[in-house]
């Protein structure tokens, strides 16, 4: 038993080291940017505009079902005028980055995984060697790059529509009964700078681990098609965990 | 210092200059026509010298030792699974030997503590499956390396495309996606994007593998065509052996990780190794004579 769990230790030993192995030279990398925008535009698209309906979607609904939930409850001790403030800081602190990086990390961090997984398993990253092109260079950083800069992009909208399905739940439901000028007030009034700066910095975070995980599984992908599949959900539920972990400590350290 | 400089001159493929301006450190010839010798294919000598490889204690190389000359065309043939296709692969650096040397015009491939260090040769090598880019057409893989080193001007890439693409009988199959390809044309094109390179040493890993006789033998004169026009080295590996002979100026037969035989095709053929007398008697189903 201890046999298996030493080793268990020494695999995640292992992963941990070989991902920030990957991640150092990822960014080393970012200095070819100017030569792969290209590429970089492609994944821009890929993650962020790709993703945009379904996360317009999700952060709708998230916003209505938390008007919903907590303004019937606090109109019941007559306080439903503070709701604005809730949704908003909520949205913007924790929802909306981390909704948004989960549906971004099962999105497209599966899609990287997959796409690099099966480049590996058919030779093409070989190919690539051969051809003297960096895989990381050509194949991660892009990815990282784009992941960077489209979930903090992405983020703002999820913010933005989350707080605007309240607003609407709020003005419409006869239970809560906000009107949306009093609402919006009280969004403006809770949100500042410092709110949305630390929601972004979490979706930066986030973005680049759904992108590295993504990248380094599929680099480790082995065992043909079924490796493939494997990968895919690896990286899925890898990048779920790192962002649950990543999440409480950026909260810690950003109180 | 004078001296110094004499006797980098006389040694063309010696100085750094000569590495950057043929290898592969291309960016910084952005702008001029084409790199100062992109047209420049020389082949190259390859000696492995106790070569050995174990994958989880299988030891699939076992003392290798081989020479293979500048401009030749050297075929490694053996049934499937004797450690071909591994081989190949410690000369183009995608496996590292557990011990020995592979040395190219001299130089130990391994012995460099930089591993971006320019080389002052080029090579390619065409897999098995092909590892084309599903993501791009057939113009986009076979100017892949060209843009990405930017070796040369857009318009001259395009030219250089056209006319590899020529070479291997594809000429206007530019913008088909790879997935519309049939899988001998899926061939022609990765060693289309292989010449791109204009490389000093081409390897081959199964080419006729999952092709037919009829692709198999257009592909045969495709690779002999380019023998008589492009100067480099080619390396076959396959376990085909009428191919192997109709194309090779010599061939190894490697069995069990070992070379048990090289020679000429008419020394191959008339080879009195057992091994290579099954070989030859199963794979030409026992048919007599040439």
């Amino acid at each position: 038993m201890f046999e298996a769990f030493g080793r268990k230790i020494l695999h995640a030993a292992q992963t941990t080291g070989e991902m920030l192995a990957l991640l150092v030279e990822t960014v080393y990398y970012f200095k070819e940017a100017p030569r792969n925008l290209p590429s970089i535009f492609r994944q821009l698209s890929e993650i962020g505009i790709g993703t945009l309906p379904i996360a317009s979607l999700m952060a709708i609904f998230i916003g209505m079902v938390l008007a919903l939930q907590t303004g019937v409850e606090l109109a019941s001790f007559g306080t439903q005028e503070a709701l604005g403030s809730i949704v908003a800081l909520s949205m913007v602190k924790e929802l909306g980055p981390v909704m948004t990086s989960l549906l971004v990390a099962g999105r497209v961090g599966s899609s990287i995984a997959a796409e690099i997984g099966a480049m590996e398993v058919y030779e093409e990253i070989d190919a690539l060697k051969t051809l003297d092109i960096n895989p990381v260079r050509y194949l991660a950083m892009p990815r990282l790059l784009a992941a960077l800069v489209a979930v903090p992009a992405l983020v703002v909208f999820t913010m933005i529509i989350g707080i605007l399905g309240g607003g609407l739940i709020s003005d419409v439901n006869p239970k809560i009964n906000v009107p949306f000028n009093v609402y919006y007030d009280h969004v403006v009034r809770a949100l500042n700078y410092k709110e949305i700066f630390k929601g972004l910095l979490k979706a930066t975070v986030f973005g680049g681990i759904v992108a590295q995980v993504g990248c380094y599984v599929g680099f480790k992908t082995s065992n043909g098609a079924r490796g493939i599949g494997q990968s895919t959900t690896r990286a899925v539920v890898l990048s779920f965990l790192l962002i649950f972990v990543a999440n409480y400590f950026l909260t810690r350290f950003m109180l | 210092m004078a001296d110094f400089f004499k006797t980098e001159k006389n040694k063309p493929s010696g100085n750094i200059w000569s590495k950057l301006t043929h290898g592969f450190t291309a960016s910084i010839f952005e702008g001029c026509e084409c790199q100062s010798n992109y047209e420049d294919s020389h082949g190259v000598d390859i000696k492995l010298i106790d070569v050995n490889k174990s994958f989880n204690g299988n030891h699939v190389l076992k003392n290798i030792n081989l020479e293979i000359k500048a401009g030749e065309t050297f075929s490694i043939i053996g049934p499937s699974g004797t450690g071909k296709s591994v081989l190949l692969k410690h000369i183009v650096k995608l496996e590292k030997p557990d011990s020995g040397q592979i040395l190219i015009d001299g130089q130990d491939i391994y012995d460099t503590e930089d591993k971006d260090a320019p080389r002052d040769y080029r090579y390619s090598m065409v897999f098995q499956s092909s590892a084309l880019f599903n993501s791009l057409s057939v113009e986009e893989n076979v100017g892949l390396w060209l843009r990405e080193k930017r070796v040369c001007t857009e318009t001259r890439i395009r030219r250089i495309i056209r006319e590899k693409l020529r070479l291997v009988g594809l000429s206007g199959k530019e913008a088909l996606m790879t997935s519309e390809l049939s899988g001998g044309m899926r061939k022609r094109v990765a060693i289309a994007r292989s010449l791109a390179m204009n490389p000093d040493l081409i390897l081959y890993d199964e080419p006729t593998a999952e092709l037919d006789p009829v692709t198999s033998d257009e592909l045969a004169r495709v690779i002999m065509n380019l023998k008589k026009e492009v100067n480099l080295t080619t390396i076959i590996v396959s376990h085909d052996l009428n191919f192997a002979l109709y194309l090779s100026d010599r061939i190894a037969m490697i069995s069990g990780g070992e070379i048990i035989e090289i020679g000429t095709p008419e020394e191959i053929k008339a080879s009195q190794n057992p091994t290579v007398r099954k070989f030859i008697y199963t794979t030409t189903k026992g048919i007599k004579g040439d």
